[in-house]
């Protein structure tokens, strides 16, 4: 177990080495008088162009150039903001909760409404309520987060004149105002993601069901009740688990539009911005974090398989 | 010359001619998989709307009609107009060509490197499997939507640019799959009698590992194309996609629009609907695919 730690940890490292390297190696791709382009279209004055120029690391060698950047970003330094002139590392830190808050608020909404359908699709196979809760599953596949959240904007004001309320608030300061902000994208968000996990729940269970041990179980009379809590359940945990590993990239992709739409003040609207004000420095540290937090969330999945199920444990 | 094209025409008159057999193999499929059939004669639908829009399309796409403008459904504009006046039901088709042609020529292009370097990777092993699994790492932690809305940033707008980045969005999955297969296919009696009669490695990727791991590329590749058209939708939706004026499924939900939809909430129903029910459709053909390829699954997703 340790051993398989300690690899897995050297490989989350090297993996987000390299895609710093990929990162700041785009950002080299850029062509030598981008600075001027770039100036013109986002009135740039002279000193700022200048510090765009050092900042995008034009005139150093590649290396020199990356090898200062991943030192000062070791030390949660990110660099300074084209624009705002604002410390990067400080707006992501000040902006991550409210993308985290969305992501894990509808991460369980979504494993709210999929536990109970995918267990009932399971149990039920093949009979009507498994249908109903697949085709909900196929439904939830197939829409697009922005669109579900327009329709709630565009008729919930229409028919009951309400709007998402702005002005946000941490949910540590304000917590009913941030809730009554939250509800409703992670509503929504959630109802998406169930999908997903609703589908690989009920093939998970499925999947169980049909080992020798669960006939075992039944034979010698557990109650099936019982034998869906103490055997079925607990062995389809670690597909699910890893759904959620899986649908981590997605949750943190998906949640750009939704705080576009509910005006809520994530990474999702900073790298928008940062895009909007043509900022590479931003833009660069935002997809540096959000591969890391990917990465990080794999990890902790993949580790937590080992308590999960005694058998990864010792053979690894 | 004319004697090839007599031998095929014979070969293939006796199927052709019996329509009766066709028509009763046709009837059998749509009896046993009724969904998947409508589905598909939905996407036909939308397909060919999209690709014979410049026929169909009542009106011109860019044609501005202020005094006809926020008009719900009705006899002339069957979807109404937007803010400009402009036929929704006639954007919805043109937009229906840019998404498709986006998302089918971005999955293919997508679809055939990973294929490529997935099974090259799962069959040769060693340091270059290592390498690109490495990469495959890489590529995973990066949401599709983050991928491209960034590189848009970097490299500009441009459709050709949007198919390019789609592809690489894909990339990783599908080289996983692709990978998966290679390796399953490859640990198969017939791979190493084939390597024992001397076929080189290259000869064994193409003739033996590749038609054998086609179908669940054939599978990922159909959910792929419900995936592009999201990523479509939604990077055109942000704004960095297909730039207006030409019409999209995203664009025509974006900021501009949703201005009006209050007044209008027409506006905000019809492009949605064309994009669920095109990625609705890739999907249950997909489950279909996987079905029909893997029996043992049937019924599993």
């Amino acid at each position: 177990m340790r051993g398989y730690l300690v690899r897995r940890l050297l490989l989350a490292a090297l993996t987000l080495f390299g895609i710093s390297l990929i990162v700041a190696g785009v950002m080299r791709t850029l062509p030598g008088d981008v600075v001027d382009v770039l100036a013109a279209e986002a009135f740039y004055n002279d000193a700022e162009k200048e510090r765009l120029r050092e900042e995008l690391g034009l005139e150093a060698p590649f290396l020199e150039y990356f090898g200062d950047w991943l030192i000062n970003a070791l030390q949660g330094d990110f660099g300074q903001a084209l624009r705002t002139q604002r410390s990067v590392g400080n707006d992501l830190v000040n902006r991550i909760d409210v993308t985290l808050e969305l992501a894990f608020l509808g991460l369980i909404i979504a494993t709210v409404i999929s536990v109970p359908l995918g267990i009932v699709a399971a149990l039920q196979r093949s009979r009507w309520p498994d249908y109903a809760a697949r085709s909900i599953a196929v439904f939830a596949l197939a829409i697009p987060g922005f669109w579900l959240a327009t329709l709630a904007i565009v008729f919930g004001a229409k028919w009951f004149t309400w709007s998402p309320p702005l002005g946000y608030q941490a949910i540590w300061e304000a917590p009913l105002t941030n809730l009554q902000q939250m509800w409703l994208p992670a509503l929504l968000f959630g109802l998406i993601l169930a999908g997903v996990q609703t589908r690989i729940l009920r093939t998970a269970l499925l999947d169980v069901l049909r080992q020798d041990y669960m006939l075992t179980a039944r034979a010698k009379g557990l109650s099936r009740l019982m034998l869906l809590r103490r055997h079925a359940l607990r062995n389809s945990l670690i597909p699910f688990i890893t759904v959620i590993g899986v649908q981590f990239p997605v949750v943190l992709g998906g949640s750009v539009v939704f705080e576009l739409i509910f005006a809520l003040p994530g990474v999702g609207i900073y790298l928008l911005d940062g895009i909007a004000n043509r900022d590479y420095i931003v833009v660069q540290a935002v997809n540096v974090w959000i591969a890391g937090a990917v990465i990080l969330t794999n990890l902790i999945v993949d580790v937590s398989y080992g308590f999960l199920d005694p058998r990864i444990r010792v053979s690894s | 010359m004319a004697s090839s094209t007599h031998a095929s025409a014979s070969v293939a008159e006796p199927r052709a001619l019996d329509a009766r057999r066709v028509g009763g193999a046709v009837f059998r499929v749509v009896r046993r998989y009724p969904f998947p059939c409508l589905v598909t004669l939905v996407l036909f639908l939308i397909g060919a709307g999209s690709g014979l829009a410049d026929f169909i399309a009542p009106y011109d796409p860019n044609a501005i009609n202020p005094s006809d403008r926020l008009q719900g459904p009705n006899s002339t504009y069957w979807m109404g107009t937007d803010a400009l006046g402009r036929d929704v039901f006639t954007r919805v088709l043109y937009g229906g060509r840019a998404s498709l042609g986006v998302s089918v020529t971005s999955v293919a292009l997508g679809v055939v490197i990973a294929t490529a370097v997935g099974l090259v990777s799962g069959a040769l092993g060693g340091w270059f499997d290592v390498l690109v699994q490495r990469i495959v790492d890489m590529l995973m932690a990066f949401p599709g939507l983050i991928i491209v809305i960034s590189l848009t940033a970097f490299f500009g707008t441009s459709v050709s640019l949007l198919v390019v980045v789609i592809a690489i969005a894909l990339l990783g999955g599908g080289i996983r799959i692709s990978r998966a297969a290679a390796i399953q296919v490859g640990s198969q009696p017939y791979i190493e009698a084939a390597r024992t009669i001397g076929a080189t490695t290259p000869r064994i990727i193409v003739r033996h590992i590749l038609p054998n791991a086609l179908p669940p590329i054939m599978v990922i590749a159909t959910a792929y194309l419900g995936v592009a058209i999201l990523i479509e939708a939604s990077v055109s939706f942000l704004g960095y996609g297909i730039q207006p004026p030409a019409a999209s499924w995203g664009f025509m939900l974006g900021a501009e629009a949703r201005i009006h939809m209050i007044e209008q909430p027409w506006l905000s129903v019809w492009p949605g609907l064309a994009i669920f029910l095109t990625v609705f459709s890739f999907n249950i053909i997909g489950d279909a695919l996987r079905d029909a390829f893997d029996p043992r699954l049937r019924g599993s997703g």
